[in-house]
């Protein structure tokens, strides 16, 4: 595991330093910010319920946009880019195991965007005193949501882990992934609809329920429900996809 | 390409494949019902259904009952005319939301025996027209069709309208105008989803219909009828027939004996002692194996207050003139005693809930807090019969007093001294043995008699709604359909935000400038650093 570490510490610094994860993070806070003050304005209008504020706020398009996009964006460089500098034969000859670079890579950039996502959690709790909302905001949904989100994103920035590792082309992989994050969210609503009376047979349900992951996000976790047999299905996709991307680092070897 | 390449990629297919199969297997094992959790994060555990419906659901799948939820949301038409029309709307949309969104719960819960289908004319007209005329629905407003299947027993259903049925809407015009101001358009006061489908999903699961007889004659103001009436029974009497009981009226001036067909028998507010042979018509009732529901409250009036007269002599119970009050909490905290009195606060009793009678046991697991009002004292009858037993159901605290009329004709408030407060009992069941058949030892006995009295309002208009789940436990369990007994959920007791102005501009300033321009800065000075090093 200490290769590991290091590919993540090196993983991790290289995200710190890169304009692009700063400009990720300026566009993100403007967007939000923009929408939370909306809300805010709006819950002035309607004398809103504080329970339901907090985790509203993981309803906005922002973080759709932000579940969708941004694992894409991080991960595409992750092993296309050394390949296609060239970098990835002094990562293959490294005494680390193709495993501990794919978790490093991976745990990295996971960490990364729990960060980036971390403020916004701390500034709802700023939000909570007097020159603001001077209200209690309930934390529960808000740990819901944000771990449902979390876990998402694991998986979608393991699958971009494995998308980069198929191509040496960084904009290829991007669109991989962007691809697989759309379909994910998208396809599941579409097939349910068109199974018919198919789609009430218990199995092809519970898949379809599983597969549906922003349905999920907003039925359960934003509504601060969480589903232990959720997680175990998201748990399980990062370990598939990087079980993949293991074996796909390890295939390129060979060939 | 060499044989070293294949084997590779045969070894990564069989590898990734294997993989898959793991996570498969994961997420199979972690949705088995019994290591499935749903863990709800929200304050007052506003997204979880109530434990009753969660035993239900689990019951339902153990039995392999087919649970259907059909349901029927035409969408609207053309433009809305008004503001009204357009509110209207929108409550529809919120509706369907919330019922979708239950729904699910249910499936998570009840698993393969749940299904619930979806219908949309536009999109597929032949699967809606028929489930259309399978369930009688004319498709002129959103339903719900609840319907259920019990092994190798015919589909039973009923139809329930979203607005009328699963919703209290707050209509113009309908409100007392010299209340408070009117609405102008109709709002949405409360979603009463999961009652209803629990309820009504339960009333399919029991065979026939049970009847519960109301005796007239004996309460010379009570209403049956009326909705909104505070002291009237009318939403008691509409939620006996939204859980499946057929409610007919009772009198012995035109019948001297209880029907035959009687599950129970309800007497609510009977302000005049019972005649000899209604005492006794009652009593063989009960003697035979039948079930009365007897609900006294107390009445200032000189000669309105029955103490259970022939009734009580047969029972073994008696009931004081005087009302019970009890000392309430000092919300100032101004004594260090046990609370406050001289207020009519007094006279709402909240109560102690017996945790050993099957009525009361759930209530009082759940902690639901039960309240009366106008309550007298019950006790046992010095030389009561034998051949039935009494269990306590409903108690009041330690320091309890009777209300002697003051100079002014009505109940004091204010309490005796510390040494004369005492609890009193307001709540009785009373199981009695049943007579001797009459075709001797070799007859099947019937079963015991059971009598439930309370002595309070709780279950008129003004308290059905926080309080009724006792006298619907009552009234269950009496038609012995111990799988109707239900805890309604928990209202969620919305909180609001009160802003200004200036928190919102300080909030815009806050998010909108000061956070993204601190990201900013931060990535300026890290490439900067990163730029000198």
């Amino acid at each position: 595991m200490r290769g590991a570490c290091t590919v993540f510490q090196k993983e991790l610094l290289s995200y710190f330093v890169s304009p692009v994860s700063w400009i990720v993070a300026v566009v993100f806070y403007l967007w939000r910010g923009y929408e939370l003050s909306s809300m805010a304005h709006y819950a002035m209008l309607v004398r809103a319920d504080p329970d339901l504020f907090a985790s509203a706020t993981y309803t906005l398009p922002s973080t759709t946009a932000m579940v969708l996009l941004v694992p894409a964006l991080l991960t595409m460089r992750c092993f296309a880019e050394e390949r296609r500098t060239g970098s990835i034969e002094l990562l293959a000859t490294a005494p680390v195991r193709d495993g501990e670079v794919v978790l490093g890579k991976w745990a990295a950039a996971t960490v990364f965007y729990a960060l980036l996502w971390l403020p916004s959690c701390l500034l709802l709790h700023v939000l909570e005193y007097g020159p603001f909302l001077a209200t209690d905001l309930s934390f529960g949904p808000v740990f819901a949501a944000y771990l449902g989100m979390f876990l998402l994103s694991a998986m979608l920035l393991a699958f971009g882990c494995f998308a980069s590792s198929l191509t040496d082309n960084v904009l290829l992989a991007a669109m991989l992934a962007f691809l697989f994050d759309f379909g994910l969210v998208s396809l599941p609503a579409q097939v349910r609809a068109n199974l018919g009376e198919l789609a009430q047979h218990y199995y092809v349900r519970e898949l379809l329920d599983k597969l549906d992951v922003g349905r999920n996000f907003d039925d359960w976790f934003a509504r601060g429900l969480i589903d232990t047999s959720q997680v175990a299905f998201y748990a399980g996709g990062v370990l598939f996809f990087l079980f993949l991307c293991t074996a796909s680092v390890a295939s390129r070897r060979v060939a | 390409m060499t044989a070293h390449r294949w084997a590779a990629r045969v070894n990564l297919l069989l590898g990734s494949a294997l993989m898959l199969a793991v996570w498969v297997l994961l997420v199979w094992t972690a949705s088995r019902p019994a290591l499935k959790t749903l863990i709800d994060l929200t304050p007052q555990q506003v997204n979880s259904v109530a434990p009753s419906t969660e035993a239900l659901l689990r019951e339902l799948r153990e039995q392999k009952v087919a649970v259907e939820f059909h349901l029927f949301f035409p969408r609207p038409v053309g433009q809305p005319a008004d503001e009204a029309m357009a509110q209207v709307l929108r409550i529809r949309g919120r509706l369907q939301e919330l019922t979708r969104l239950l729904l699910r719960r249910y499936q998570w819960l009840g698993g393969e025996s749940v299904a619930v289908f979806d219908y949309d004319l536009q999109s597929d007209i032949e699967r809606t027209r028929a489930a259309a005329l399978a369930f009688g629905y004319a498709g002129n407003e959103d339903a719900v069709v609840v319907a259920a299947a019990m092994p190798g027993r015919e589909r039973r259903f009923r139809s329930l309208s979203l607005l009328s049925d699963l919703a209290e809407l707050d209509l113009p015009g309908l409100r007392d105008p010299s209340g408070p101001a009117q609405a102008k358009v109709p709002t949405l006061k409360r979603y009463l989803g999961e009652v209803v489908l629990s309820s009504a999903l339960k009333s399919l699961l029991v065979q026939g219909t049970p009847v519960a007889y109301l005796l007239r004659g004996y309460s010379r103001t009570l209403n049956t009828d009326n909705p909104t009436i505070g002291a009237a029974y009318g939403r008691f009497v509409a939620g006996l027939r939204n859980l499946g009981f057929d409610v007919r009226d009772l009198s012995f001036s035109r019948e001297h004996a209880v029907p035959r067909d009687a599950a129970l028998v309800i007497v609510l507010e009977p302000d005049l002692e019972f005649t000899d042979v209604d005492a006794t018509a009652l009593f063989d009732h009960v003697a035979g194996g039948g079930r009365l529901f007897l609900n006294y409250v107390h009445s200032p009036r000189e000669g309105w207050g029955p103490t259970g007269g022939k009734l009580g002599e047969l029972l073994g119970y008696e009931l004081g003139q005087l009302p019970v009050f009890h000392l309430i909490p000092d919300p100032l905290r101004r004594t260090s005693g046990p609370g406050l009195d001289g207020n009519d606060a007094v006279a709402r009793l909240q109560l102690q809930v017996s945790a050993l009678h099957p009525v009361t046991r759930r209530l009082a697991q759940a902690g639901t807090p039960l309240e009366v009002g106008g309550a007298r004292g019950l006790r046992e009858r010095p030389g009561a019969p034998a051949g039935m037993r009494r269990e306590p159901l409903l108690q009041t605290g330690p320091h309890a007093w009777l209300g002697r009329p003051g100079r002014d004709g009505y109940p004091d408030l204010k309490a005796p001294p510390a040494n004369l407060l005492q609890p009193f009992l307001v709540g009785l069941a009373i199981e009695v043995d049943p007579k001797t058949p009459a075709g001797g030892p070799e007859t099947a006995a019937p079963p015991k008699g059971q009598v439930v009295i309370v002595s309070g309002a709780f279950c008129n208009n003004s308290g059905i709604e926080a309080f009724g789940d006792l006298a619907y436990n009552v009234c269950n369990w009496m038609a012995e359909r111990r799988v109707l007994m239900d805890i309604q959920s928990n209202q969620y007791a919305p909180r609001q935000m009160l802003l200004q102005t200036p928190q919102v501009e300080r909030v815009r300033w806050l998010l909108f400038y000061g956070v993204p321009l601190g990201f900013l800065l931060a990535g300026l000075a890290v490439l900067y650093v990163r730029r000198r090093s």
